[in-house]
C-alpha cells in the first residue's frame, strides 16, 4: 500500500539534497543519499584513481571517498576549509562525495525537470540527469552512477 | 466432441459401441444357425418331393412286370394316376422352391424333366398297356423311369439333400435317393430282360450273372453299408433317434432276406438258365420290390425325424444364443451400473473434495486414496496437491511472520534512531542551557565588577576632591610655612599615602576590567561551541530529512518534525551571532575602561612625584617658598584632571555594566530557546516512537 502512494509521489514531484561545489548548485535525488557527514577523516588508498581521495569507516562500513572536483576539472579543494561528506550506496558499496556545503532537501515537481542545456560541458554533461531552474540559479541534478565507474577516463 | 460428454455417457457409448459389436456378431451366428435350419428344412421339402416320386418309380416298375405278365394293369393304373395326382399337388406346392420349373430345370440341361412331358409320357405309355409288351413299349418304361430317376435327382440336388451335413442322415439319403431308385430301376430291367423268356442261352446267362453281380454289390451291399454307417453314426449327431433303428429293423431284413434269395437265385440262373429258375427269380423280384418299396416309405420317414430333429437341434441352439444374449445383455447393463457407480461416485467425491480445498479447507480429508485404480491415483495426486498446499500456506504465514518481524525490526530501529538522536541532542541541548547558564553567571560576574568599578571611581573622585581641598589647605598653610613645618611636612607625607591609595584602588580597577575582558572572550568560546552543536543539528536535521523521504509516507511526520529542528538550529545560529556582536561591543568598551585607568595610573604616578616635590621642597623652605604655590596650583590642576579622568572612568564602568546587562538579557534568552528547543526534541521524539 505504502509502495504504491510513494510510486505516485514519485511520480508527481522528485525530492532533492542539494549541496554546493565550487559555489554551482547540485542536487541528488533523495533516495540516493543514505546520509550527510561532517568532514571525516580519511585514509588514503595507494595506486587507485586519482579522483578516489581516500576511504573512510563508517559505523564499521568502508566507504569509498570520492573527489568530484578532479572529475569536473576543477581547481583542488582549500583543505583548511570544512566540507561535507554525502554518503551513497551503489550495489551495495557505500561512496561518499566531498562537497562544500549541503542545502536544504529541496521538493521540485517532476515536470520541471528538463535536460541538460547543450552548452554545458561535456564532463558536467555526462554525470547530469536534468537541470532544474531556480529564481536565481540553476540547479544541475547529479546522476551519480557514472561517478562510481572509475579508472575508465581518468587519464 | 468426446469432452463435451460426462463419463457415464462416454461409457455408455462404448459399452453401446462394444454391444452392438457383440449384437452383430450373435445376429450373424444366429443367422447361420437359421440358415442351417432353412438348409435341413430344404432337405424336408426334398425328401417330401422325392417320397412323391418313389411309389411312382415302384408302380411303374411294377406296371411294367404286369404289362410283361399280361395280367389286368387297370387296377395299379389307377394307383399310378393317384401317385401322379399326389405328385402334381406336390409340384404345385414345393414346384417352385425345389426348381421344378422351366428355368431351373433348364439351368441343369433337365429340360425333358417338366411335369407336363413327364405326363404326357405316361399317357402315352398308358396306351401302350393295352396292347401286347413291345420293344417300343419297353423303351418307353426306361424313358419314363429314367426320367423320374433325373426328377428323384434334381429333387435331391435342389433341395440340399445331396449336401447332407450328417452322416447318419447322409447315408439314409444315399439309400433313398441313389441307392433304392437304382435297385428299383434295376430290378424293372431285369424283370423286362427275363420275365418274357422260357430260358436263357449263353449271352443272356452271361447278363444274368452280371445282374446278380450288381443287385450284390452296387445296390445290396451299398444299402446295407449305408445302414451300418447310417446307426452307427446315428448318436454322433442330434443324438440318438430311438426310432430309426427300430423301425427299419424289420423292413432292412425283410429286403435283406429278399435281396439274398433273388441275389441266390439269380447266380442259379446264370449258371442253369432253366424255366424253373426263371419263374422262381421272377416271383422273388417282386418281392425284393416290394420290401424295397417297403423300406423306402419306412426309410423316407426316418430321414423326416431325422431332419426334424436336426430342426429341432438348431432351433434350440438358436434359443440358447438368444437366451445367452439376453443374459449377458443383462449382466452387462449390471456391471455397467456398477462400474459407472464405482467411478462416477469417487469422481464426485474427489470433486467435492477439490471444491471443499478451493473453498480453502485446506485440512479435508481426501476420500478414496486407499484405492488402487486411476480414482485412487487422481486421490493419491490429490493429496500431494493438498499436502503442497498446506505447505505454501504454512510458508505463506511464514513469510507474513517474517515480513511482521522485519516491520518490527524497522520499526525497532527508528524507535533506535530516536534513542540516539534523543542522546545526542538532548546531550547538545542541555549542554547550550548550561552554557546559557554558565553565560549568564559570567554576565552577572561582569555586572557586579562593573558596579564595583564605578563604585571605587565614585570613592577616587571624592579622593580627589579631597586632595584639592587640601592642596589649597597648603596653599593657606604655605603662608604659615615657617610657622609650621612639621605640619607641612606631616601634611605631604599624608598626600603621598593618598596618591599610593588612588594608584593601589586604579589597579584593582584594571584587573577588574582585565578580568571582565578575560570573562568576554571564554563567553565567544562557548558561543562557538554552540554554532558547532547548532551546525551538528543541521545535519542531524537534514539526515533525519533524508531517512524521513526514504521512508516514504511513513516519514511525513517525521519530515515535518526535521524541519522544525532545522529551523530552531538556525534560529541558534542567529542567536549565537547576535550575542558575539554583543560581545564584541562589550569587549571594545572594557578596552577603552582599560585605557582610562592606564591613564589614571599614570597620573597617580606623577601625583607621587608632585608630592616627593614638596617633600623635598619643604625641605628647602625658605629658598623655594615661592616655587611652592606654584606648585601647589600645579597639584590642584592634576587633581582636578584626576577628578575628570575618573568621571570618564565612571562612564566606562557604567557602559560596561549597561552591556553586561544586556548579555545577561540575551543569555536569559537563550536559556529560553533552549528550553523551546527541549520541548521541541521531546516532541519529535515521542511523533517517531508513536510512529
Amino acid at each position: 500500500m505504502s509502495k504504491q502512494s510513494s510510486a505516485v509521489l514519485h511520480v508527481s514531484e522528485e525530492q532533492l539534497v542539494t549541496m554546493r561545489i565550487h559555489n554551482q548548485l547540485l542536487g541528488i535525488p533523495v533516495w540516493e543519499a543514505r546520509e550527510i557527514l561532517r568532514e571525516q577523516k580519511i585514509t588514503k588508498i595507494p595506486l587507485v584513481a586519482s579522483e578516489i581521495a581516500g576511504a573512510l569507516n563508517l559505523r564499521g562500513r568502508i566507504v569509498t571517498v570520492i573527489d568530484i572536483r578532479h572529475r569536473l576539472q576543477l581547481p583542488p579543494r582549500d583543505p583548511s576549509v570544512p566540507c561535507i561528506f554525502v554518503v551513497m550506496e551503489h550495489k551495495g558499496e557505500l561512496y561518499s562525495l566531498i562537497v562544500d556545503s549541503v542545502g536544504d532537501v529541496l521538493t521540485i515537481p517532476s515536470t520541471s525537470i528538463q535536460n541538460a542545456p547543450p552548452n554545458l560541458a561535456p564532463n558536467w554533461r555526462d554525470i547530469s540527469a536534468g537541470v532544474h531552474r531556480l529564481e536565481k540559479e540553476l540547479l544541475i541534478i547529479l546522476d551519480p552512477r557514472p561517478l562510481f565507474t572509475f579508472g575508465v577516463e581518468s587519464d | 466432441m468426446l469432452s463435451h460428454l460426462r463419463i457415464i455417457h462416454k461409457l455408455a457409448i462404448s459399452t453401446l459401441a462394444f454391444m452392438g459389436c457383440i449384437f452383430a456378431l450373435i445376429y450373424f451366428y444366429a443367422d447361420s444357425i437359421g440358415s442351417n435350419i432353412e438348409f435341413a428344412e430344404k432337405e424336408l421339402q426334398g425328401n417330401e418331393y422325392q417320397s412323391a416320386l418313389m411309389p411312382l418309380l415302384y408302380d411303374i416298375s411294377k406296371l411294367q412286370t404286369q404289362h410283361l405278365q399280361s395280367t389286368d394293369t387297370k387296377e395299379l393304373i389307377g394307383k399310378i394316376e393317384l401317385h401322379f395326382a399326389r405328385l402334381q399337388s406336390t409340384q404345385s406346392k414345393l414346384g417352385e422352391s425345389l426348381q421344378f420349373t422351366e428355368q431351373g430345370l433348364a439351368s441343369r440341361s433337365r429340360s425333358q424333366l417338366k411335369l407336363e412331358s413327364i405326363l404326357a409320357k405316361w399317357k402315352s405309355l398308358q396306351k401302350t398297356t393295352e396292347e401286347k409288351y413291345s420293344d417300343q413299349a419297353d423303351a418307353a418304361y426306361k424313358s419314363l423311369t429314367a426320367d423320374i430317376r433325373g426328377m428323384v435327382a434334381h429333387a435331391g440336388d435342389t433341395s440340399n439333400l445331396i449336401l447332407d451335413p450328417d452322416l447318419d442322415s447322409y447315408y439314409l439319403m444315399d439309400v433313398t435317393l441313389i441307392a433304392l431308385p437304382q435297385t428299383i430301376d434295376r430290378l424293372g430291367q431285369i424283370t423286362s430282360s427275363i420275365s418274357s423268356k422260357t430260358i436263357l442261352e449263353g449271352d443272356q446267362k452271361t447278363e444274368a450273372a452280371v445282374q446278380a453281380r450288381m443287385l450284390k454289390e452296387a445296390d445290396f451291399d451299398r444299402i446295407k453299408g449305408d445302414f451300418d454307417t447310417s446307426f452307427k453314426e446315428d448318436p454322433n449327431f442330434n443324438g440318438l433317434s430311438p426310432s430309426l433303428k427300430a423301425n427299419l429293423d424289420t423292413p432292412i431284413k425283410n429286403f435283406n432276406a429278399a435281396y439274398g434269395q433273388l441275389i441266390d437265385q439269380m447266380n442259379a440262373l446264370a449258371k442253369s438258365g432253366s424255366t424253373d429258375d426263371i419263374t422262381k427269380a421272377t416271383a422273388t423280384i417282386s418281392t425284393a420290390q416290394e420290401s424295397a418299396n417297403k423300406m423306402y416309405e419306412v426309410t423316407v420317414k426316418e430321414l423326416d425325424v431325422l431332419l426334424q430333429k436336426r430342426i429341432e437341434t438348431y432351433s434350440g441352439q438358436k434359443h440358447k444364443v438368444l437366451a445367452a444374449c439376453g443374459g449377458g445383455l443383462l449382466l452387462s447393463i449390471l456391471f455397467f451400473i456398477v462400474v459407472v457407480r464405482d467411478i462416477t461416485k469417487p469422481l464426485k467425491n474427489i470433486q467435492s473434495t477439490m471444491s471443499i480445498l478451493t473453498g480453502g479447507n485446506i485440512k479435508c480429508v481426501i476420500p478414496h486414496t486407499d484405492r488402487k485404480d486411476e480414482v485412487g491415483d487422481m486421490a493419491s495426486s490429490l493429496a500431494i496437491f493438498q499436502k503442497s498446499l498446506i505447505e505454501s500456506e504454512e510458508l505463506k504465514s511464514q513469510q507474513e511472520a517474517d515480513k511482521n518481524k522485519a516491520e518490527q525490526e524497522k520499526k525497532r530501529q527508528l524507535a533506535k534512531f530516536a534513542d540516539d538522536f534523543e542522546s545526542s541532542v538532548k546531550g547538545v541541548v542541555s549542554q547550550v542551557a548550561s552554557s546559557a547558564m554558565q553565560m549568564q553567571a559570567g554576565a552577572e560576574g561582569v555586572t557586579q565588577i562593573a558596579a564595583d568599578t564605578k563604585h571605587r571611581s565614585t570613592a577616587i573622585v571624592n579622593i580627589s576632591t579631597e586632595a584639592a581641598q587640601i592642596s589649597s589647605q597648603v596653599a593657606a598653610a604655605a603662608e604659615e610655612l615657617t610657622a609650621s613645618i612639621k605640619e607641612i611636612s606631616a601634611q605631604t607625607q599624608k598626600s603621598s599615602q593618598v596618591a599610593e591609595e588612588a594608584s593601589s584602588k586604579a589597579e584593582s580597577a584594571k584587573q577588574a576590567i582585565e578580568l571582565l575582558s578575560e570573562k568576554s572572550s571564554r563567553v565567544s568560546e562557548i558561543i562557538e561551541v554552540i554554532t558547532g552543536i547548532a551546525g551538528q543539528i543541521n545535519l542531524l536535521a537534514l539526515n533525519a530529512t533524508i531517512e524521513s523521504a526514504r521512508a516514504g509516507d511513513a516519514g511525513k511526520g517525521f519530515a515535518v518534525v526535521a524541519s522544525e529542528v532545522k529551523n530552531l538550529a538556525t534560529q541558534v545560529s542567529k542567536a549565537t551571532g547576535e550575542i558575539t556582536q554583543q560581545i564584541n561591543e562589550m569587549q571594545g568598551a572594557t578596552k577603552t575602561s582599560v585605557d582610562s585607568v592606564m591613564e589614571i595610573l599614570g597620573i597617580i604616578g606623577q601625583v607621587s612625584g608632585s608630592t616627593s616635590a614638596v617633600a623635598a621642597a619643604v625641605e628647602e623652605q625658605s629658598a623655594v617658598t615661592n616655587e611652592i604655590a606654584q606648585n601647589i596650583s600645579r597639584t590642584a590642576t592634576g587633581t582636578q584632571e584626576i577628578s575628570h579622568n575618573m568621571v570618564s572612568v565612571q562612564d566606562g564602568a557604567q557602559q560596561t555594566g549597561d552591556t553586561a546587562n544586556e548579555v545577561l538579557e540575551t543569555a536569559k534568552n537563550l536559556s529560553i530557546q533552549s528550553n523551546t528547543l527541549k520541548q521541541k526534541v521531546d516532541e519529535f521524539l515521542a511523533t517517531i516512537r508513536s510512529a
